[in-house]
């Protein structure tokens, strides 16, 4: 190994975890450090940035809906399909139940089932991922015969096939989103991990005597930890998008107040109320938008030649 | 490897994935809930029905042998039979089939087509204005539910504008020539063809960019205008050529979504096809038309990847010897 190689891994081991060894904000501050360069090319781009704002408005508004909301959502005491007016800016529905309200709480369910359902899908394409990188052989070839099945098969169908049969809670809701899910990112990450592997860095630390886990957690994976951020962000907006359309078709949890399940109940007024279709997915969409911008954004910041002019 | 060897190593590849697809059907109705022949029979079948099927998909024998009846009846074609319809399941679908293709096929066409022009233009000048509308657009598109997308159009085409009609496939109640209800069915297509390959072009627009721009940073484009050819010449015959070939693997991968969204958007416009079928079949909680359902569309999007890859390896000879 000569100088040269040596300086990379130095400061290739800069940008990783595993540089510090005392307490979590340290850990955190060097990752930041590390990544300076990524934040800094992140901030240029403006719709990201736009975007963020409006996820941290979306969680606010889930977090205080029970303070934020002007009207109990469940509560049935005004007229029918009021159009929307400056007492009920979104119009009242076929029960006569305050939209406004409703989509405020709304946002609760799209975003919890957004975030545990990507959790679910990343945590297991990461560790399966990191395997099929990290050993090759045939453990690699096993598991890339599961993605590639997963990729091919229709999952929103069977998703719609296994919610009908084992009951539409919000858990099985998730769970089988997360569980179907993770295959793109198992690729991805797999791809990460043979490019890593040959690096000098890694090499060096294999020589040292690190285990298995110690190689796959503590010296590869934090280096590929910001194609991992780009994977959560697209897979948050895409759980979203499943969990909406899967209350659409009657399938979501008959207890949770969701904006999928206001588009369901819309379209049979489709004629008499236009805000009662309109809304809901209106905020579907900007939430899902905000986390493909989000995603997009850290794609670009992590791959500058695509933003050369 | 010849091209006739490679066909036939592509086709016996799609066995594995069908037979994985029954065995998460058969492995669902085992699984779930509640007695397997329920999900066969329905829950308020008769004694007598239940007995008979009992006997015929073998649920009294060892699991291994009730797979392996499973599988050769969906060989020979018996995918069970819907208690919605009182038919069997493969008649049910095949039936609605049709619908289905004239709108899957026809949205695909669209978006390829619309997709692909658009991601070559807006590549041409990358960062300029036209490339700027064009890249917000399909990542607004990409990220619209496409159900809500289908109501959105219902309400200011057909309901606000009258320009199109709300639902269905056909004009119900007036005689027409073959002629007149052709030009009838297409009335009624273009809204929810329109839906579906608004959704579906925005990722065939960015990844053709995406592909473009990578093309045209090689050596060879460099080789191409150090020899004094056309800006056009080395744009649309050298760099597009090679960009097109990645895009032909997202058509492939971009399959299931096409049929998900179909699924939506066929409830949306009451369009009669599988996948509205597979909404009422959840109705009705009809599993072996849910079951039939997934495995039909399964074996449609292996059939469609095999196209696709036959037109990438005659494409791209590189392909076949790998």
């Amino acid at each position: 190994m000569n100088w040269r190689d040596l300086m990379t891994k130095r400061e290739i081991n800069k940008r990783s975890f595993s540089g510090s060894k005392t307490g979590f904000m340290r850990k955190i501050t060097s990752f930041l450090e590390g990544s300076k360069d990524f934040w800094v090319r992140f901030r240029r781009n403006k719709f990201a940035l736009l975007a963020i704002v409006i996820l941290c408005l979306l969680s606010l508004l889930a977090i205080v809906a029970p303070i934020i909301s002007p009207y109990n959502p469940e509560q049935m005491i005004f007229d029918r399909f009021t159009s929307p007016s400056p007492v009920h800016p979104m119009g009242t529905d076929h029960m006569g139940r305050d939209m406004l309200s409703r989509i405020i709480w709304g946002t609760r369910i799209s975003l919890f089932v957004g975030f545990v359902s990507a959790g679910i899908s990343i945590t297991i394409g990461v560790l399966l991922g990191s395997i099929a990188g990290y050993y090759g052989g045939k453990i690699d070839d096993l598991i890339m015969r599961f993605v590639d099945f997963f990729l091919v098969i229709p999952t929103f169908f069977l998703i719609l096939l296994i919610i009908a049969m084992f009951g539409s809670s919000i858990w099985n809701i998730m769970f089988v989103i997360g569980l179907t899910a993770w295959p793109s990112t198992t690729r991805l990450i797999r791809g990460q991990f043979l490019s890593l592997k040959e690096q000098p860095f890694v090499e060096a630390e294999r020589a040292l005597g690190a285990s298995d886990r110690r190689m796959i957690f503590r010296c590869i994976l934090p280096n590929a930890i910001h194609p991992v951020l780009v994977n959560l962000s697209f897979r948050v907006g895409a759980a979203i998008i499943i969990e909406a359309g899967l209350s659409f078709l009657g399938l979501g949890d008959p207890r949770s107040i969701s904006w999928g399940q206001m588009l369901n109940t819309a379209q049979r007024f489709i004629r008499t109320a236009w805000w009662m279709a309109v809304f809901p997915g209106l905020f579907i969409s900007i939430a899902v938008l905000s986390f493909n911008l989000v995603g997009d954004g850290l794609n670009d910041a992590l791959n500058p030649r695509l933003m050369e002019r | 490897m010849t091209f006739k060897d490679y066909v036939l190593r592509r086709l016996v590849q799609m066995v594995p994935v069908l037979i994985g697809v029954l065995i998460i059907n058969f492995a669902l109705i085992h699984i779930a809930p509640g007695d397997p022949a329920s999900y066969l029979a329905g829950m308020e079948a008769p004694v007598a029905l239940v007995e008979r099927l009992r006997v015929e998909w073998g649920l009294d024998k060892p699991l291994h042998h009730q797979l392996f009846i499973y599988l050769s009846n969906f060989f020979r074609g018996n995918l069970g039979d819907s208690f919605r319809y009182r038919q069997p399941v493969l008649k049910v679908i095949l039936e609605r089939l049709p619908t289905t293709l004239i709108l899957t096929v026809s949205a695909f066409v669209v978006s390829v087509l619309l997709g692909v022009a658009l991601g070559v233009t807006s590549s041409k000048r990358p960062f300029s204005f036209f490339d700027g509308i064009v890249t917000t657009f399909s990542v607004v598109f990409y990220s619209i539910p496409v159900f809500w997308l289908g109501i959105v159009f219902i309400l200011t085409f057909s309901l606000r504008f009258d320009i199109f009609p709300v639902q269905g496939v056909h004009t119900v109640g007036i005689e027409m020539n073959f002629f007149d209800s052709i030009l009838d069915l297409i009335w009624h297509l273009f809204l929810p063809m329109m839906t579906l390959a608004l959704v579906n072009l925005a990722s065939y627009c960015r990844f053709t960019r995406a592909s473009m721009l990578e093309e045209l940073r090689k050596d060879y484009i460099i080789t191409a205008r150090s020899k004094g050819l056309s800006e056009n010449t080395v744009f649309y015959t050298h760099a597009l050529k090679n960009a097109l070939i990645p895009v032909i693997t997202i058509m492939g991968l971009r399959l299931p979504y096409l049929f998900a969204g179909s699924l939506l958007i066929e409830t949306v416009f009451a369009w009669p096809g599988i996948g509205r079928l597979m909404y009422l079949s959840i109705l009705s909680r009809d599993y072996p038309t849910l079951m039939g359902n997934f495995a039909i569309t399964s074996l449609l999007i292996l059939l469609s990847n095999f196209i696709t890859d036959m037109i990438y390896a005659s494409v791209d000879p590189r392909i076949r010897y790998e």
